[in-house]
């Protein structure tokens, strides 16, 4: 116990640097900044960002890249609550109450709350996460190859069968992935499926995919539907504030929607979106006055706002201690961690100790920072909804090309992401969704890493991954995944056979 | 979508087989591993054939069990505006040409210009957006290449 608090504090002691305070400071500014954009999610935001740490040391990038991804997540919510517009489908749920409320001029109400309850679920996740993480990684630091092995493809498996809506069109897009990731020099260092490509040699990037298929993607997407679209003009007038009635309807749903959130978040696959969804269903079983929900319930903001702002803080522990990302935009920051020469997983816990505390401590105050920004500033942010959509496409559009070129320096990789852009809106159309490619494509490596690893203890033979008790047991939860979509379609309709309302899957 | 998604499949096992002969065709490392560079690559490629054929036939069987089918994204949202997709890409493909030719400013203040121009329709808009298109390529260069350290190609004016 002692070590863990000398941990924290020099974590604290990192994190307080004047430069490392500054660099929070942006990334959560940036992050709210583009993620209140209208149409752009926090996997968005966080890779279009991602260049700007390239010159940076490890910490302070991944202590901007956290701060990103919260603002990001705080971002999505005020235009869900003010335009009715979600970002990314775990703010849909806050549309639900959060627009209502709006409409009845209660705008300030429901961004205060969403502002209160993330800071309150940010608290209480880091504090899960600094107390869960080091012994998760101390039991972990016992599994040989086969069981990383298997807990990778568990982490692929539960987001391809939570995220899409067609489980073989994920599995696909996960392959396709996979399929990429064994481009450029194998194990050995001998070049593979180049096909006497110069720029292929090392291997595609995984940021050139990731912002070719969700910001050139997300930008076609937009450019498809521009011309035609309505602008919704919208005032805020007022403050983001609390009444003490409307403070003490909200305090039990941020506690609940932050254990509930992180919870959710430490699970793979499962995370913010899920989160929130769950968090309403449970707040509405709660309250005295269901029927008030879809018409402007303030415990339907604070209660998924907290949940889904706790599963950064959940979804950040598989993703340390394990070096498997639970969702797109966690598979970004571990891609993040890979290019600053960090590997996340118990070994990290171990050699670089002073990242991980001095990342969470900037979390906490990352928290701090976010509450201190959005209250105030709210006004600005507003303004910025308003940004004509011809302009925000073609200012993403040029976000992306700063990513993909500053990358390697070379246009060979515009061209790439440009038909990865192409590739990402049609899959978008056709409903595969992305982000098990990139989740996938971040993993390939130590996947087939430790595949080869587990397979030369065993001489070649495949069964080593089932005769293994643990590796076993992980792989019987692969499977139940795939299934749990279709468990989960058979329990809706069971629940809206029974006459009530049932909250359908984004 | 079943015809879309019949092509789609096909198409994935196209891949999962010229895959799978790719990785055989991988040359054998001279030390003798128990597993070769082509064994991973192998599974990938059987996963792709099966989850294929499944993509395509699934339609049938989903017809055959009497479950409705499900819209997808595209027949929920409607026909898109394929001419500002067409622009969009054109412009980026110049733009692409453009980046190291004449810099990354100069492009970028072109490629704006012609974008806002192609895809805002309301033309009293157009001066709103003209110190956006100018001042913001300056910006970021001035941000990622002086204050960040990342490569910009400056081009004709550097």
């Amino acid at each position: 116990m002692t070590d863990f608090f000398a941990n924290l504090v020099t974590g604290f002691g990192i994190a307080v640097t004047p430069m490392n305070l500054v660099y929070a400071f942006i990334g959560c500014l940036v992050g709210t900044l583009i993620g209140v954009l209208p149409g752009i999610g926090s996997v968005t935001t966080v890779a279009l960002l991602i260049p700007i740490t390239f010159g940076m040391n490890p910490t302070s990038g991944l202590i901007l890249m956290a701060g990103v991804y919260y603002g990001a997540m705080y971002g999505g919510s005020t235009t869900s609550i003010l335009a009715n517009i979600p970002g990314e489908s775990s703010a849909v749920v806050t549309t639900l109450d959060g627009h209502p409320m709006a409409k009845q001029g209660r705008a300030g109400a429901a961004l205060a709350t969403a502002a209160i309850g993330s800071f309150v679920a940010g608290t209480i996740a880091t504090a899960g996460l600094m107390f869960l993480a080091p012994s998760l990684a101390s039991v972990a630091i016992r599994f040989g190859p086969a069981e990383y092995f298997s807990l990778m493809l568990l982490g692929l498996t539960a987001v391809s069968a939570l995220g899409g809506r067609s489980v073989v069109k994920s599995l696909i897009s996960m392959c396709l992935g996979l399929l990429l990731g064994t481009v450029g020099l194998d194990m050995g260092g001998f070049p593979r499926f180049n096909f006497g490509v110069v720029e292929l040699y090392e291997g595609v990037d995984f940021i050139i995919p990731a912002i070719g298929l969700f910001a050139f993607g997300e930008a076609l997407d937009q450019a498809a539907v521009v011309r035609r679209k309505q602008m919704t003009h919208f005032e805020f007038k007022g403050r983001a504030w609390l009444t003490r009635e409307e403070f003490r309807k909200s305090t039990a749903p941020w506690l609940r929607g932050s254990v509930l959130g992180f919870l959710v978040g430490v699970l793979p696959g499962a995370g913010a979106t899920i989160a929130s969804f769950f968090s309403y269903a449970l707040e509405r079983r709660m309250s005295r006055h269901p029927e008030e929900f879809g018409k402007g319930a303030i415990e339907g903001v604070a209660g998924p706002e907290a949940a889904n702002n706790a599963s950064v803080g959940g979804a950040m522990v598989p993703l340390l201690t394990l070096g498997i990302p639970g969702s797109g935009t966690t598979a970004i920051l571990l891609g993040a961690f890979m290019m600053f020469g960090l590997q996340p997983g118990p070994l990290l816990f171990q050699k670089n100790p002073d990242v991980i505390w001095a990342l969470i401590a900037s979390m906490y105050i990352g928290n701090v920072m976010l509450l201190v920004l959005n209250l105030p500033l709210i006004r600005l942010f507003v303004k910025l909804i308003d940004v004509r959509p011809a302009v925000l496409v073609a200012a993403v559009l040029v976000l992306s090309t700063v990513g993909v070129y500053a990358t390697n320096g070379r246009t060979f990789d515009l061209w790439l992401a440009l038909g990865f852009g192409v590739l990402g809106y049609l899959a978008r159309r056709a409903d595969f969704p992305p982000a098990p490619l990139i989740l996938a494509l971040v993993l390939e490596r130590s996947m087939e890493d430790n595949f080869r690893r587990a397979t030369t203890l065993s001489d070649g033979s495949l069964t080593i991954f089932v005769s293994r008790p643990i590796s076993a047991a992980i792989l019987v939860l692969c499977v139940l995944s795939l299934f749990s979509p279709y468990l989960q379609s058979w329990f809706l309709s069971r629940r809206s056979a029974r006459g009530e309302p049932a909250i359908g899957r984004s | 979508m079943s015809v879309a998604d019949r092509i789609t499949g096909l198409a994935i096992i196209v891949l999962g087989v010229a895959y799978w002969r790719a990785a055989s065709a991988l040359p054998k490392p001279l030390l003798q591993q128990a597993v070769g560079p082509e064994v991973f690559p192998h599974l990938i490629a059987g996963a792709l054939v099966v989850l294929g054929t499944v993509l395509a036939i699934g339609p049938l069987l989903r017809r055959a069990a009497g479950w409705p089918a499900r819209p997808t994204e595209a027949e929920l949202e409607g026909p898109p505006d394929v001419a500002a997709i067409l622009a969009v890409l054109a412009g980026l493909a110049l733009y692409t040409f453009l980046y190291e030719r004449v810099g990354f400013i100069l492009s970028t203040v072109l490629f704006m210009a012609g974008e806002i121009a192609v895809l805002e329709v309301d033309r009293r808009r157009w001066p709103w957006a003209l110190p956006v298109v100018l001042l913001l390529p300056v910006a970021l260069y001035l941000l990622f290449v002086t204050l960040l350290g990342v490569t910009l190609p400056a081009g004709i004016l550097g």
